[in-house]
């Protein structure tokens, strides 16, 4: 399995994915940074409850900026991880050594989450630095356990998208398991932000309805949870507040801990099944 | 036996590949396996390396059931199509192989070093294989086939994209590793390769076994013998060679039973007042063995 993860890591350094992937989040940081350095230098002559919630929709905006980029990254990185090496043949000499499918697969996998787990942290990181370093006092809400707390979290964002673009990779072509996992991806988004509008609604049968929508969702596809999870943990003070941003990117309702078990359960299942699928099928 | 099939069947959506098929293949051997393109012959040996799941019958390869891990481990396949990470170098594609078959530093850097003198691409181990030329991507396949030392050897149409040098090349390796004792399976459709390399050969059509034997035995290929002062006595003598013996404008053709009378043959023609001016086997034997082994299926 370790010459698999070895291999899969010397494919992203070797197709200059991953430099190509550094370069251009260095140009996304460069522009956050720059729009938050003239934000906060605006904000210095608010009041502080106007920059807590303006500092709060911009960290906001950066987290959900970031989450949206790993999303897609493991996505792409994911959804040809076998389908693509089936349909170019390298299988074929790989699969005639004495390896078993499974950990074909499963270092496959682990190779993917081996960039983008370190590459998620960087992001995370440095987006929430530069919201340190130009807010100054008025970021002082993020300590050093939340803000571990919340990359964990979001840590789970590409664990759950490659094991659903790893699953679809053992039985759909690239381009067929790509489109699926894009769909439901957006269907979890979708399902999170109604949950989010239904959590401010005061009727109940409407509170109820996207409510509801939103748990079938993310339990379809649980990828929105990991960003809610991560963006409460965030923005949650030591004495418990949940001062998360309001609104669609906003995590005021926050996910439970059984649905971070449910995540992690839905990984593992995804990755059997796509083991069982793949050791099936001919290559 | 190190390979035996029985009835070995695959099938892609109930027809094509290959079917009922039955066939072993002997230590140490070079076993030739003909058919025209879509024959079948990839699929058998996709078949016997796990790669695909047979619909039905029964295989094993040295010894063990299809797709076992440890069998895989004494086996070297060098696919039809250039099928490798093209973005590696030559040596990290040696090196991936190397350790997918368990191997350990630094037994890899000097097994490395061996293939690539073997297979003729020493010098050119830092170059990505993208850049390499056909024939070299062809030979740094067969360098990761015998990487691990295999003791049975699957080459899918191994000289198929290589000139006239390159061809010979891997005939001499071939060679050299039936030398060592290794079975070979060679897929080819490129009869000369067969006939140049191989102790039995089995010619496969529409996914059925046609045939399978010896060269010699198979190929019984005719002696023709050219002379002048061709006469009925001469020919009355030759008959205790073969009585189906024809002549007609200085050639003669016959079959005798085995090489070892030709000496006795040349004798006879001298000392009946033939002059003798040579005397050799049919050439393209294969080719007519071949055209009309698969040419009756296509005329039935």
């Amino acid at each position: 399995m370790r010459t698999i993860i070895r291999l899969t890591f010397l494919e992203m350094l070797k197709k200059k994915i991953l430099y190509l992937t550094l370069a251009l989040t260095a140009i996304f940081l460069l522009l956050y940074g720059t729009a938050l350095k003239y934000a906060y230098g605006y904000l210095v002559e608010e009041g502080a409850i106007v920059r807590l919630a303006v500092s709060g929709q911009l960290v906001t905006m950066g987290i959900y900026a970031s989450s949206f980029i790993i999303s897609f990254l493991s996505v792409f990185a994911s959804i040809g991880a076998i389908s693509s090496d089936i349909e170019q043949g390298t299988f074929d000499a790989i699969l005639s050594k004495p390896i078993k499918r499974s950990s074909l697969l499963l270092g496959r996998y682990m190779g993917i989450l081996a960039v983008l787990l370190p590459y998620l942290s960087l992001l995370f990181l440095s987006t929430v630095g530069l919201n340190v370093f130009f807010a100054g006092s008025g970021a002082s809400i993020f300590h050093a356990a939340p803000v571990v707390k919340s990359m964990l979290a979001l840590w789970m964002l590409p664990i759950i998208l490659t094991s659903v673009g790893i699953c679809f990779s053992t039985f759909l072509p690239t381009v067929g398991s790509g489109v699926a996992v894009v769909i439901l991806y957006f269907c979890a988004m979708v399902g999170g932000i109604l949950e989010q509008i239904g959590g401010f609604m005061t009727a109940p049968a409407a509170k109820a309805a996207l409510t509801n929508i939103g748990i079938v969702t993310s339990l379809v596809m649980p990828s929105d949870i990991a960003y809610r999870k991560a963006s409460s943990l965030l923005f949650t003070t030591a004495s418990g507040t949940n001062l998360s941003a309001e609104g669609m990117l906003g995590a005021t309702v926050q996910p439970s801990t059984a649905m971070l078990f449910y995540i992690f359960a839905y990984s593992l299942l995804l990755l059997l099944l796509g083991i069982r699928i793949f050791n099936k099928r001919d290559i | 036996m190190i390979i035996s099939t029985v009835n070995l069947t695959k099938h892609y959506n109930g027809k094509g590949g290959i079917t009922n098929l039955s066939l072993s293949v002997k230590e140490g051997e070079v076993f030739g396996f003909l058919g025209k393109n879509g024959a079948g012959k990839s699929t058998f040996i996709r078949t016997l390396l796990g790669l695909i799941h047979p619909t039905s019958g029964t295989a094993s390869v040295l010894g063990k059931p299809l797709g076992d891990i440890e069998a895989r481990r004494k086996i070297g396949y060098l696919p039809e199509l250039f099928q490798y990470h093209s973005w590696l170098s030559g040596y990290e594609l040696l090196d991936t192989h190397a350790r997918l078959y368990g191997m350990k530093q630094p037994d890899i850097k000097r097994r490395i070093g061996d293939v690539l003198d073997i297979v003729g691409l020493s010098g050119h181990d830092k170059k990505r294989v993208s850049e390499y030329s056909k024939g070299m991507k062809q030979r740094i396949g067969l360098g990761c086939a015998i990487m691990a030392d295999p003791e049975l050897l699957f080459l899918d149409e191994p000289t198929s994209a290589l000139d006239p040098i390159g061809r010979k090349h891997v005939r001499d390796i071939i060679h050299m590793l039936k030398s060592e004792g290794k079975t070979i399976f060679l897929n080819t459709h490129l009869l000369s390769e067969v006939e140049l390399l191989s102790d039995r050969i089995g010619i496969l059509d529409r996914g059925k076994i046609k045939t399978v034997g010896t060269l010699e035995s198979l190929l019984n290929s005719p002696l023709v013998i050219k002379l002048g002062g061709c006469n009925d006595d001469m020919i009355a003598s030759l008959k205790k060679y073969d009585d189906g013996i024809s002549a007609s404008e200085g050639i003669i053709t016959m079959n005798p039973a085995s090489d070892e009378v030709i000496p006795a043959i040349a004798s006879l023609i001298i000392e009946k007042g033939g002059r003798l001016y040579e005397i050799k086997r049919m050439e393209n034997a294969l080719e007519r063995l071949f055209i009309r082994t698969v040419g009756e299926v296509d005329a039935r």
